[in-house]
């Protein structure tokens, strides 16, 4: 009987509190390494790579991912309308898989400027930035939509 | 001990020599943990109501990538959780990573050595304090008693991760065993045992799916485990075997605010043996719980946390009024169940620092110890209450 109770109570807060789609006010774009051989990425790629469930690239390459602090706004918006997750979503997983010997988490960056610099100074590496104007031309922009 | 400190060896020697040798492939990380806490009218945590700092965890892990199909990760926890578990260090996990497909849409894992139960919300990280919800997880779920059997066992686990346009599949399935220490063969039968009870396997499979929209996670595990008991030369137990299957029922939605979690359990346990005084021991019983868990996000470093927890030890026996008809002698009532409310505060001072608080109270005490023989059973009163507090550290 309890379990009947517990699920309609749950069931009940969550029908209360569904999350609403949001627009992005700000492009956010996903840069590479200019040795990283892709131009697309799928958002569920896309997650999967933050997320550190994926490491390598198709071609073998260790994947390194460069992230800004997790109260960076840029780092906000690029979870919620690039991953469709949290932030504190995305904290969670990145603590579950490095202390459960899973792999890496991304290399925090403090400012925009640091991880354009650490992108190209890094094979393989991965992040994004808020409206890049210019960009250094060791990095590139990839898309983010249509899958691979 | 031989194997424990065989193990140590080899995941020190892998931490020293890899970091040297190559710090691109080489990663390691570890956590603090120190508290104070104390159980008043139970012996769950303390005995006799005392405060107590007995709630210490350390650990270190290591993972060194060896190419893009194989890495190897391990990790030590040195844990004391005052009545909870065996105060002492263990080796959390030590296991070859073996990854089956390089796609980046599915990922294939296969894990050989001392691999972690990750078939739950938070068995795979349950000895670091900062992943979890609070300082003591629910019992219902994730019950101390067991910590040793349940968290880490010695075999093959794999694990599948697709993810598509109808959101991410998790398929995780494991094989193997989980050695005892002496202590846990008193805890899990009784104080007079002089053998050994050995776990012959455990059998788990889960899978979890999460939509495209990422609020959602679902999903479902079962588990199989048989364990012998071999008896010493004179010993009150001349044989016996038990089996556990357990099917569990977990869900989480994650708004922007606030987290609601919820893990149910069924659990049927089946114990059998002969003991010297005439006595057979037959008993199947299956017990029910779960637990609600809300946590809410007040402001960007402050999370508060309210949960419900519930276990019945016998679904056929709600109230545990059978129990004083118990063939090893009469056990209170009490003992048939228990439900427990908890709420806590954690305070995020730093991004790698936190100060958490919690208050329990319980009705019941059926969770605190297998409730089978009444000298193995854990003092509470019918209702005790449990609050904890811990500063916690991690890098």
């Amino acid at each position: 009987m309890f379990c009947f109770g517990a699920l309609l109570l749950w069931v009940g807060a969550v029908w209360t509190g569904t999350a609403r789609a949001e627009t992005s006010p700000q492009p956010i774009a996903v840069v590479v390494n200019q040795s990283v051989d892709i131009t697309t990425l799928s958002p569920a790629q896309l997650r999967m790579i933050f997320a550190g469930r994926t490491q390598f690239w198709p071609d073998g390459s260790r994947i390194r991912v460069f992230v800004l602090p997790p109260k960076n706004d840029t780092h906000q918006l690029f979870c919620r309308h690039l991953l469709n997750i949290y932030p504190y979503q995305l904290e969670r997983i990145w603590q579950r898989v490095v202390y459960s010997g899973q792999g890496e988490a991304p290399k925090i960056i403090d400012t925009a400027q640091a991880m354009q610099d650490a992108i190209g100074k890094t094979p393989g590496a991965i992040g994004y930035l808020s409206a890049p104007g210019q960009i250094n031309k060791d990095i590139r922009m990839i898309t983010v939509g249509e899958p691979l | 001990m031989k194997r424990f400190t065989l193990s140590v060896g080899v995941l020190l020697l892998l931490i020293s020599r890899f970091g040297e040798a190559n710090q691109d492939n080489f990663s390691w990380h570890g956590f603090v943990a120190q508290g104070l806490t104390s159980s008043t009218d139970s012996n769950y945590i303390t005995t006799g109501n005392e405060i107590t700092t007995e709630l210490t965890e350390i650990g270190i892990n290591g993972s060194y990538v060896i190419n893009p199909s194989l890495s190897v990760s391990g990790q030590l926890v040195y844990l004391d959780g005052g009545n909870r578990f065996r105060r002492g260090a263990r080796l959390d996990y030590l296991f070859l990573d073996w990854r089956l497909t390089r796609l980046f849409d599915w990922q294939v894992n296969v894990h050989l050595g001392r691999y972690k139960n990750r078939h739950w919300w938070y068995s795979a990280t349950q000895d670091v304090p900062h992943t979890r919800p609070s300082i003591s997880l629910p019992q219902s779920i994730y019950y101390d008693g067991n910590r040793d059997l349940a968290l880490s066992s010695d075999g093959i686990a794999l694990q599948s991760t697709k993810t598509g346009s109808t959101g991410t599949w998790e398929v995780r399935w494991s094989y193997g065993r989980s050695p005892l220490a002496r202590e846990d063969t008193e805890k899990l039968l009784s104080p007079q045992a002089q053998g050994r009870a050995k776990q012959d396997f455990t059998h788990q499979f889960s899978t979890y799916w999460q939509p495209e929209s990422m609020h959602w996670q679902v999903g479902f595990s079962l588990l199989q485990s048989e364990f012998t008991y071999d008896p010493a030369a004179v010993d009150i137990l001349l044989n016996g075997k038990s089996g556990l299957d357990r099917l569990t029922l977990a869900a989480r939605y994650d708004s922007e605010n606030w987290e609601l979690t919820m893990e149910l359990l069924r659990d049927r346990l089946m114990y059998a043996g002969d003991f010297t005084q005439g006595i057979t021991l037959d008993v199947d019983k299956t017990g029910e719980g779960g637990y609600l868990q809300w946590r809410y996000f007040l402001q960007n470093n402050l999370t508060g946390l309210v949960r419900f927890d519930t276990y019945d030890v016998d679904r056929q026996d709600r109230h545990g009024d059978q129990l004083a008809f118990n063939p090893f002698g009469a056990i209170p009532e009490h003992y048939g169940y228990m439900d427990t409310l908890t709420v806590g505060l954690s305070w995020d001072i730093r991004s790698n620092l936190r100060l958490s608080g919690e208050f329990s109270r319980t009705h019941g005490a059926g969770r605190l110890t297998a409730v089978v023989f009444p000298d193995a059973l854990v003092y509470a009163k019918p209702y005790w209450n449990a609050w904890s507090v811990q500063l916690m550290y991690w890098f």
